[in-house]
Formats: C-alpha cells, sequence, structure tokens
C-alpha cells in the first residue's frame, strides 16, 4: 500500500482531516480500528453544539452520517475500517493488522486523529461487569440499541454526564441519581441541569461510592452521602472520570510533549499548523487536546490543510489565509464551549519550543 | 429481553436476525450489533474471569481500549467482544482460562 496521507482514525476529526486533504488534491488513506466510520459521533443523539460556521444545528449521529456518505464519496480517499495501526517500521512504513494479517503502507504524512477515551473512576468492585463508562451505556443504548441495565447511577456531573443520564432515562432505564463527589456540580449548560431535574433525576454532591456489590456483577451499591451511608439495588453504574487524550502512537513517533492541564494531561506539542515536533506528524481532535464537538472538527480542518501544504497542494500564502480562517473558527467555537480550554490551547501551541520531557513517576 | 425496538431519537431500521452460540447455548440476535452488547440483551454481562485476581470481567470501555471484554470467538482467544460484531453460527465462549498454548507449557 502507498498513500501520501494516513489518518489514523475515523471519528469526526479524522473525517473532516481527509476531506480538508482530499479536497486539496492529497491522496488520503484512512484507517479505523472498528468495523465503522463516524468515531464517537455515532451514538450522540442530542443537539451538537458549538458547530464552525455554515454547519446547520444538528443531532452527532446527523453529522456522522454526513461526513461518512461525503467520504465515501470522495475519489481521493481510500478508507480502511477494521485495521488498526499495529507499529511502525524503520522505513517509515505503518504497520496494519486487520485480524487476519499484517500489512504496511507507506506514506508521506500522517495525521493522528485517534480521539480520547474515558477515565474510570476507582472505588471498591469497580471492575464488576454492570460498571462501565458513561460512554459505553451510550453506545449501548444509542448504536446497539439495547439496554444495559435497568436502575442505575450515574458518577459524575459534567454536561455530558447529564446528557447521558437523559438519553438513559428516554430509552426506560431508572436512573436514580447522578452523584458528584464535590461539594459543587461540574456541568456548564444550566438548561441541561434543568432539564434532569425536570425529568426527575435527583442531583447529589458530595456523595461518592463507597462500594459496588454483586455475585459476578453488579447488584448493589452503597453510597456516601454526605457522610452518610445509603445502599442502593442496581444493575448498572455509569461513571465519567473524564476524557484522556489517546496518543500512543504519537509517542512511537517520539513526539514531544507537554503537559496541559486543562487540554487532558500530557498531549503532544504541535505549531498553529498541527504539526508536532516530528516531521510529517500531524495530529487533530482530542488527541491534539480535549476540547468540544465544534473545536474537535476546526483542528481536522487544521491538520488537513496543513498537510496539504506541506505536500506542495496549496501555496504556503492560500494555505496561511485559510488557515487564519479556521483558527478563528476554532477560537469562536472553543471560547464559547470554555475559554479557559481555548487559552490552554494557545499557549500549547506557543510552547512548541520549550516542549518538556516527560517524566514518569517510579 | 432488553431490545429498544422503538428508539425515541432514532429512526427504525431494519434487521436481519441471526443466531449466535454462547457456550453452547443459541442466543437470536440482530446483524450490525457487537457480540458484546448481543451478550448483554440476555443479561449476560460477566464474560470472563480475571484468573490473577479471581475478579469478573465484563464490558466497560465499549470502544475496544479497556480489553475487558475478552471473549473466545470462532476458537479465537481474547477477542474484544465490544469491536466484533455478531455473524451467523459465530460460537462464542467466555474468557475462564489460559489460552491453550500457555496452559501445555504450564503443564510440564
Amino acid at each position: 500500500m502507498k498513500t501520501e496521507l494516513i489518518v489514523v482514525g475515523g471519528g469526526p476529526a479524522g473525517l473532516m482531516a481527509a476531506l480538508e486533504a482530499a479536497e486539496k488534491n492529497v491522496m488520503v488513506t484512512i484507517i479505523e480500528e472498528s468495523h465503522q466510520l463516524g468515531g464517537q459521533f455515532r451514538q450522540q443523539t442530542q443537539f451538537l453544539d458549538s458547530l464552525p460556521e455554515g454547519m446547520p444545528r444538528m443531532r452527532g449521529v446527523e453529522l456522522a452520517n454526513e461526513l461518512v456518505k461525503k467520504v465515501t464519496n470522495n475519489d481521493n480517499i481510500q478508507v480502511y475500517t477494521n485495521h488498526a495501526v499495529i507499529g511502525l517500521y524503520e522505513d517509515g512504513r505503518v504497520g496494519l493488522n486487520n485480524g487476519k494479517e499484517i500489512l504496511s503502507c507507506q506514506t508521506e504524512k500522517i495525521i493522528v486523529a485517534t480521539g480520547a477515551d474515558i477515565q474510570a473512576v476507582f472505588f471498591p468492585g469497580w471492575t464488576l461487569p454492570g460498571v462501565m463508562t458513561i460512554g459505553a451505556s451510550q453506545i449501548m443504548v444509542n448504536r446497539e440499541r439495547i439496554k444495559p441495565g435497568n436502575s442505575t447511577f450515574i458518577v459524575g456531573s459534567s454536561d455530558f454526564a447529564l446528557e447521558v443520564a437523559l438519553q438513559l432515562e428516554e430509552v426506560g432505564i431508572n436512573v436514580l441519581g447522578i452523584i458528584e463527589k464535590d461539594s459543587k456540580f461540574h456541568y456548564r449548560k444550566q438548561a441541561l441541569g434543568e432539564q434532569v431535574k425536570e425529568k426527575g433525576i435527583p442531583l447529589f454532591k458530595n456523595t461518592f461510592i463507597e462500594q459496588a456489590q454483586g455475585n459476578g456483577q453488579v447488584e448493589r451499591v452503597i453510597l456516601n452521602h454526605n457522610g452518610k451511608r445509603e445502599e442502593y439495588e442496581v444493575d448498572l453504574i455509569c461513571v465519567d472520570g473524564g476524557l484522556n487524550p489517546i496518543v500512543e502512537l504519537c509517542q512511537l513517533y517520539d513526539c514531544s510533549f507537554t503537559y496541559n492541564e486543562t487540554l487532558g494531561g500530557w498531549i503532544p506539542s504541535y505549531q498553529s499548523n498541527f504539526q508536532t515536533s516530528a516531521d510529517g506528524v500531524f495530529v487533530a481532535g482530542n488527541a491534539a487536546g480535549i476540547t468540544c464537538q465544534g473545536a474537535v472538527l476546526v483542528t481536522g480542518k487544521l491538520a488537513g490543510l496543513s498537510v496539504a501544504e506541506s505536500l506542495g497542494k496549496v501555496s504556503a500564502q492560500e494555505a496561511n489565509l485559510i488557515r487564519s480562517h479556521y483558527w478563528s473558527e476554532l477560537s469562536k467555537v472553543e471560547q464559547e464551549f470554555n475559554p479557559l480550554v481555548h487559552e490552554a490551547r494557545m499557549e500549547h501551541v506557543q510552547n512548541i519550543d520549550q516542549a518538556q520531557i516527560k517524566v514518569y513517576e517510579s | 429481553m432488553s431490545y429498544i425496538r422503538q428508539h425515541p431519537r432514532l429512526p427504525d431500521v431494519n434487521v436481519e436476525e441471526v443466531t449466535i452460540h454462547y457456550d453452547g447455548i443459541p442466543i437470536k440476535t440482530r446483524k450490525g450489533i457487537s457480540v458484546a452488547a448481543a451478550l448483554m440483551e440476555q443479561d449476560i454481562k460477566k464474560l470472563g474471569e480475571s484468573r490473577k485476581l479471581n475478579q469478573s470481567r465484563g464490558l466497560f470501555c465499549a470502544i475496544g481500549r479497556c480489553h475487558s471484554c475478552f471473549v473466545t470467538i470462532n476458537g479465537e482467544e481474547h477477542v474484544r467482544s465490544c469491536m466484533v460484531t455478531v455473524e451467523d453460527h459465530m460460537e462464542i465462549y467466555p474468557n475462564l482460562r489460559d489460552p491453550d498454548v500457555r496452559s501445555r507449557c504450564n503443564e510440564d
């Protein structure tokens, strides 16, 4: 296999990056580990917020379908689903595995759009079947159309946690409550909080799980609510420990990393064109720092454009012009979402010259 | 049975029925869903065991990251059940013991 650009990850950022580059005549190959394109947008039944300019208000599933259709119909884009990147060869080829055989692909450039995963929340019994991430429970009800349980607690109070609580309730799962260990809730959209209360889903602060119990799977949970122990019968616990960028591929490329707590911890350093410290390696989406859905899309466009520029498909002058337009879009959607995240991103981009070496605690 | 036949937000889809086998027992399910979901629909949540810690294991992240949902599919061990979609006549077994290759070498 031979291509000009490999995009690793067929989620929203990867698809946007692929479309942007393909539009500028780059031959693109998308490598997607799962059997479908669309990434985590596939189960977002809520309306997406802070979408970039020119995009109508729509639900995640709708946008996923639209992007997948565009990518599938684009002659410059080759899609390999059920293929995972498993390593890099010395000569620069990218190693792939499709479950049957090992392949390799030669490429000029690569965009890492591997997304993020949900951090676990630890408590005694957290490994019991029936305890899962809120993302997993959302996949079950909206993508697989299966109820993973009948009664549940949601652990965490982010916007996403509230959104998922509503979606679980909607399909008939009894959400006994949303619990938050801190003394205040973390959701930012007041309207979402109101909606949850209207549905009769209680929110508990200063509350955490002391223990989940059950024989082979979750049967009950013991909560500590303001220092008081309470026991409930549940068959599902959905945990939200926040998002963690997936960046192993950047580690393989020996990219420099910078610690940026607001953006999700250790993330690859990159310039304003989203190129990392490794030549030809670009990053996009949540792998470039945890942000809102609109910004995930714009970072994809930025990376795709910059790859086209680095391949000489677009002049530097033209690229700079489009890039500054995309950056103002990014700044608009990200500031609308959370000004601190955008500030952190600006700082991250400016810091590339002083990248720090990652030190593991022993 | 926990199939959401009519989803409040999503259009109805035509589903093709397939039969899989879990631990020898036939299960009717629908094409396109993951093995983990097909089992969860039957309230099968425990998919394996940690031999080291004596703990049950099941679906946790559903995106192929945590490797907690390992099962054996058509003889292949340690397959992530959240990443594989069901196919007619699929033979699935829980992940309760070490792979043959390792247990043979442990026996001597």
